[in-house]
């Protein structure tokens, strides 16, 4: 089975092919839209809904030549449709169930949480996933633990009550610090050079749910510590160090209460240089670490085509009047 | 066989046409195109007992209008052309609302829009008198006293008061499905695949004047 794999959900047009016979990836294309959107120091969701519709076309285009395929040639139609900015999803969207219809192929409906969960399992037959294992997703819009027991078999167990750590890195990196936008690969382009002391972050404390995580309050610190003129470098790396050494004692505890040994970790955070040095440590604990390669940590169509072919395979395809959802809980929809 | 359709409004429809015959038409009064549409454009080739393969082109309007339609409906027409490798032609949904009056007098068509302003257009045959664009009213009131003779035909909640106000007999501000006229105006107004938005997003700059009042500090 070969399946196609569409992402708008945000400022990614992702396009991805992925062969289940051989499970390897025949296309993996995407089209960024920082550019469009660093002027505004965000994403602004009617420019990047239309950047996806000028460029969707283009990009399937060129992922067919590049895995040398006719439209035809494809078996299945994946493509996100929840959560994310709706007008981007609905291009996709729209898109994804014009080919079905007319190239007479099933359409198969992705949550974007979802398709990040699996992401660091790209290449692996279903069989050779480790179920159970717990999911961190880690980005601009989440930081989620999830136990995951089966293909659309997941379980919350705790998450950020306030900002996602990417929306924090982000948040420090470009408003405070004034790196520019993205802001989480310049804090951790400047953390791999800093060679200096740090400054330190205190902890949060979450007294009701221990498990939850907090990162709006490394953000005011990095305020405090910005207004006080503390070297910009120092500032940056210490944020860096201090909120991952949070996280990955989160992910602790988490592991030590729900008795799992598997961990996989998805989301663009995930590239983070020290954030994967920290959770390669766990192995050390007897602890297997799964990460997805760095070219599918972000937005991508691969990520999609591939958990939608075990979606597909599972609960059949989805209908044609599916609609697409800006917000939903991760479930799966038929 | 060829399909035409337009969702740049609330009304959606589609005609499904062949050697000048139309084989299906419907239109339909909702918002949510992203799930209806599909799912009555299946029903129809189902009824007719053809299918998708049997399309030869493809005519969409391509606003302006909602933004959201529009970019359902562009990305949709982009999808079947690089299926089937088909032609596909964009319509200006302003041309197609002035259809057929535009052929025999001159037409002002005044489209919703936001912020109090009307997409506007006066076509007459090949000629354009008012290019197309996002107007306010003051801009409108200036063309018709300078413009006498015109017909005034859209969706515009002021088509009513402007007619009385400027003394307009030939009115015509029913909302229409636009299928077909789109596949009439399509052979000799033809448009590339591209969205006619007519108006530039609106940026919300919310977010980063919060972030600039939380933060205490200037982002210029």
């Amino acid at each position: 089975m070969i399946a196609l794999g569409i992402e708008t959900s945000c400022d990614d047009t992702g396009i991805g092919i992925y062969n289940f016979k051989n499970h390897k990836v025949l296309a993996h294309l995407v089209s960024s839209q920082n550019e469009i959107h660093k002027k505004f120091l965000g994403v602004v969701p009617e420019y990047a809904a239309r950047a996806h519709l000028e460029v969707i076309d283009i990009l399937f285009k060129k992922a067919l030549e590049k895995a040398n395929l006719k439209p035809q040639n494809l078996d299945l139609i994946c493509v996100t449709h929840r959560p994310g900015l709706i007008g981007s999803l609905f291009v996709g969207l729209s898109f994804a169930k014009a080919l079905s219809l007319a190239l007479e192929k099933p359409l198969r409906a992705v949550d974007h949480l979802e398709a990040h969960i699996f992401s660091p399992f790209i290449g692996f037959k279903q069989e050779d996933i480790p179920f159970p294992f717990l999911s961190l997703v880690v980005s601009g819009g989440h930081t989620h633990f999830y136990l995951v027991e089966d293909v659309g078999k997941y379980t919350l167990v705790a998450k950020t009550l306030d900002d996602a750590l990417g929306e924090a890195f982000d948040k420090v990196g470009t408003h405070i610090l004034g790196l520019g936008f993205p802001g989480g690969p310049h804090i951790d382009k400047i953390f791999k050079k800093y060679k200096g002391e740090y400054i330190k972050f205190t902890y949060p404390h979450i007294k009701k749910s221990p498990l939850n995580l907090s990162f709006s309050g490394f953000k005011t610190q990095a305020i405090n510590f910005f207004k006080k003129g503390i070297d910009k470098e120092k500032l940056a790396a210490s944020f860096q160090k201090y909120a991952i050494d949070y996280l990955i004692s989160k992910i602790k505890k988490v592991l030590e209460i729900y008795k799992i040994k598997n961990i996989a970790v998805a989301g663009g955070v995930s590239a983070n240089s020290y954030f994967r040095e920290k959770l390669l440590e766990l192995e050390k604990k007897g602890i297997q670490v799964f990460l997805p390669d760095l070219k599918y940590t972000s937005d991508n169509g691969v990520m999609v085509a591939y958990i939608g072919g075990f979606l597909y395979k599972k609960f059949g395809e989805s209908e044609i009047d599916i609609e697409a959802y800006s917000y939903s809980p991760l479930q799966v929809f038929k | 066989m060829i399909l035409s359709f337009d969702l740049s409004f609330e009304t959606g429809s589609f005609s499904i046409l062949k050697e000048n015959k139309v084989l299906y038409m419907e239109s339909y009064l909702e918002k949510n195109h992203i799930s209806i549409f599909p799912k009555k454009l299946k029903k129809a080739f189902e009824d007719i007992k053809k299918t998708f393969k049997d399309i030869k082109k493809v005519i969409v309007c391509t606003g302006p209008g909602s933004f959201t339609g529009i970019k359902i409906a562009l990305a949709f027409a982009k999808g079947l052309k690089e299926a089937s490798n088909i032609d596909a032609v964009g319509v200006s949904t302003l041309r197609a609302y002035a259809y057929p009056y535009f052929l025999f007098t001159p037409t002002l068509v005044l489209l919703k829009a936001p912020k109090n302003g009307v997409y506007a257009a006066c076509f007459y045959n090949s000629l354009t008198l008012l290019k197309e664009g996002f107007y306010f009213l003051e801009d409108i009131k200036n063309f018709l006293e300078k413009n006498k003779g015109l017909t005034l035909i859209g969706n515009s909640p002021f088509i009513t008061d402007l007619s009385q106000e400027f003394n307009i007999e030939n009115i015509d501000y029913l909302e229409k499905p636009l299928s077909l006229n789109a596949y009439y105006v399509a052979d000799r107004f033809p448009l590339p695949l591209k969205a006619n938005y007519l108006k530039d997003a609106d940026v919300n700059l919310k977010g980063l004047e919060k972030i600039k009042k939380e933060f205490g500090i200037s982002l210029e």
